[in-house]
């Protein structure tokens, strides 16, 4: 099924493990390239920036394929328009295989034509069966098909969507049960898919695919808060049950939401740590920033820059709390240094970053909110509370 | 449940194939036994994004309380808050040497990046409500700039770096930010184009002279990524100008400089940027000449030929990528 040569594959892997050898400072710098020459055949993008660069310069490629044949084939059909979007699909999935025989692997080009393809073909049978449902088969199927064949993990989270969006369009538009167990159904999906993705992960013969697993892992606990979340259930009722929501009622349980909007975080969290598992650990950061969004949406208590400040200050003791605990221990969870980890590459990112948030007028605007360089008006940041 | 650093199964892969020896498997397996997860990166992280909610915070809330009677106190307070932030920083601090200089603690870095926050909100402050320099804020931006370069200098940090030079071009009128770039409002006139070149242009000088005489040397990647975006931005710009042709040697110039450059530090992401700024201006360029051509089937002609360019460009692109990181693997 896989597309790839075997022995190649994992020789791409091992070279992988290798580079997180020498990251953690296990192997020098001869034995590595050593390790690369002997191994790497495939070609492929380890840098995020060239994996995205060359991902657009290969849908640019499409596209222009696709207008080249355009110019020939559109004078020629004048109707059976619905088949463009298949004739698509097959240019860009042949350009797959092309890419794939000549060794092409997690690379950026390789990465659109696969999406191409597989969003061609579901536009193509949107357009020829005129109904949601038939789409997110389609995507699902194919984003399955895609993701085992060409290990992308990018298929596999659109398979992800087809499935959560199979239930949600089941519910919603085929009234198979109630509209009010969504959240529930939610929840239970991303408990099967997450013990699913577990179970398969155990087995050390499926490598290949252990990025793949992590994202879709992440994918089901982020699907796990959201369907719990108290601001997604009460706009979701509020649309889909014209449920009218006063200051005397609420949502039908509406304290459970509540609670799990802030416990599943907590849990998150803890699993991430007792796990050992930074993705869950941010994953449970994530979803706490947004359970207090959530609540701050539909209560007043301060203005948002007493709230800015008290978090800042709370925040910040929480951190520090954290890093005296862990100040002096060397083995587990740890604020020691790791045998990779880099300070200077914290702190050029996060000079970067605050070039991010900086919002520095020009002087012709006359806005005495934001002082100078230094004045955070909270552009970047406002967002989170 | 815990995942372990480095898959067992790779490992003993490894190990046939004679790439790990014993030992390696040894010194690794105690590794691993000691389970550790090291939360650093996290909590450095935490203590940043505080800071900042922190500081934005106080920010607004001497602004909404600008003419109210508690305006003077909140005031005294940022003063006084950022006279204790400096007061410890400086007592913590090694001085200033050309190298670089850490904290033994990591979070005196953060109590430098309080301080001088709090200093720029103060001095933003204090010129609104009276008024020093008549309403522009083009002056404070050079005093808070000329403070965060002298604060980031002595104290060897890199926040408060880019801070001073994001001001600086706040002096000089261009709000440059990642996010003023995407929504594409760089400018408020054209002319800054100039400003901007200018500034792009100064900064690589600096950081040029600052390498060769090795005065604070690791600042060049904060420098250089600085100069890189604004330069590929004021290129581009100015490419769509009325004036393009004066950009074609900047943008030659542009390209190969950056290369060079990323060549010497092997800097990925500068190498990325500069190829994409490139590609970029030498489309436009290519446009603007083939708008000159009046021929009728032109457009097809260039439909058909777009495919190949394409291909050609990225066989180009894989070529470059290739060498450069063929250089990088082997250096060091």
């Amino acid at each position: 099924m896989q597309a790839y040569n075997k022995s190649e594959l994992e020789n791409y892997f091992l070279a992988e493990e290798a580079k997180k050898l020498y990251q953690k400072k296990f192997l020098s710098k001869e034995q590595l390239q050593i390790i690369f020459a002997q191994l790497v055949q495939l070609k492929s993008n380890a840098n995020i920036f060239f994996r995205i660069g060359f991902f657009f310069l290969g849908s640019f490629l499409i596209s222009t394929i696709i207008s080249a044949f355009g110019l020939i084939l559109f004078p020629l059909i004048s109707e059976d328009f619905e088949f463009i979007f298949f004739f698509y699909a097959i240019v860009a999935y042949i350009g797959l295989e092309v890419l794939v025989r000549m060794k092409f692997f997690r690379h950026g080009l390789d990465d659109a034509f696969v999406l191409t393809s597989q969003i061609s073909f579901s536009i193509g049978i949107g357009i020829l069966t005129e109904a949601i449902l038939p789409v997110l088969i389609t995507m699902l199927v194919l984003g399955v098909f895609f993701a085992i064949r060409f290990i992308n993990t990018i298929s596999a989270l659109m398979a992800f969507i087809g499935l959560v969006g199979i239930f949600f369009n089941l519910i919603v538009e085929h009234d198979v049960m109630p509209k009010f167990y969504l959240s529930f159904v939610g929840l239970i999906l991303t408990i099967l898919v997450y013990f699913f993705v577990v179970q398969l992960s155990k087995n050390q013969n499926y490598y290949p695919y252990f990025k793949t697993f992590d994202t879709i892992r992440i994918a089901s606990l982020l699907l796990g808060y959201l369907s719990m979340n108290y601001l997604v259930v009460r706009e979701l009722s509020q649309s889909l049950m014209n449920l009218e929501i006063t200051n005397k009622s609420d949502v039908p349980l509406a304290f459970v939401f509540y609670g799990l909007t802030f416990l599943i975080p907590l849990l998150y969290f803890f699993l991430g740590i007792k796990w050992k598992d930074k993705l869950v650990l941010y994953t449970g950061l994530a979803t706490l920033v947004f359970g207090f969004y959530s609540i701050r949406h539909y209560y007043y208590f301060f203005p948002i820059e007493y709230v800015m400040v008290i978090s800042g200050i709370l925040l910040f003791g929480l951190a520090y709390l954290f890093i005296q605990q862990l100040k002096n221990k060397t083995e587990g969870i740890t604020f020691q240094p790791d045998r990779d980890s880099d300070d200077s590459l914290l702190f050029n990112a996060q000079a970067i970053l605050s070039l991010a948030n900086a919002t520095t007028p020009a002087p012709t605007q006359t806005n005495p909110m934001e002082f100078g360089g230094g004045g955070f008006s909270g552009g970047g940041v406002g967002e989170k509370f | 449940m815990e995942k372990p650093h480095f898959s067992e199964l790779q490992l003993q892969k490894l190990h046939q194939k004679e790439f790990l020896n014993d030992n390696h498997l040894e010194e690794i397996a105690n590794y691993q036994k000691k389970g550790i997860f090291s939360l650093r990166s996290e909590l450095l992280l935490m203590i940043y994004v505080s800071i900042i909610l922190f500081t934005s915070g106080i920010g607004v809330i001497v602004y909404n309380n600008i003419d109210s009677i508690g305006h003077l106190a909140i005031l005294s307070a940022n003063f006084i808050l950022m006279l204790v932030c400096f007061y410890f920083s400086f007592k913590k601090a090694k001085g200033y040497f050309n190298d670089e200089v850490l904290f033994e603690n990591p979070l005196y870095d953060y109590l430098v990046l309080t301080g001088s926050l709090l200093a720029c909100i103060f001095l933003g402050y204090i010129n609104f409500q009276y008024q020093i320099f008549d309403d522009s804020y083009a002056y404070v931006s050079l005093i808070s700039a000329v403070l965060c370069f002298a604060v980031a200098y002595y104290f060897d940090n890199r926040i408060v770096l880019s801070m001073a030079i994001t001001s600086l071009a706040a002096f000089i009128g261009i709000s440059i930010t990642p996010k003023s770039l995407f929504q594409n409002e760089v400018y408020s006139n054209l002319e800054l184009t100039y400003s901007g070149l200018i500034l792009g242009i100064l900064l690589l000088v600096w950081m040029e002279y600052s390498l060769k005489h090795k005065i604070k040397a690791h600042f060049h990647f904060v420098y250089a990524t600085f100069a890189l975006h604004l330069l590929g931005v004021c290129i581009i710009a100015g490419l769509l100008s009325e004036h393009w042709f004066v950009f074609i040697p900047i943008l030659l110039g542009f390209i190969y400089y950056f290369y060079r450059f990323s060549y010497r530090v092997f800097a990925t992401s500068l190498f990325a940027f500069m190829l994409l700024y490139g590609y970029f201006g030498v489309n436009i360029l290519g446009g603007r000449i083939i708008s000159f051509i009046h021929f009728e089937f032109i457009y097809q002609l260039l439909t058909m030929l777009a495919p190949f360019y394409v291909v050609a460009s990225i066989y180009l692109f894989i070529r470059l990528v290739k060498q450069f990181n063929t250089k990088k693997n082997a250096s060091v």
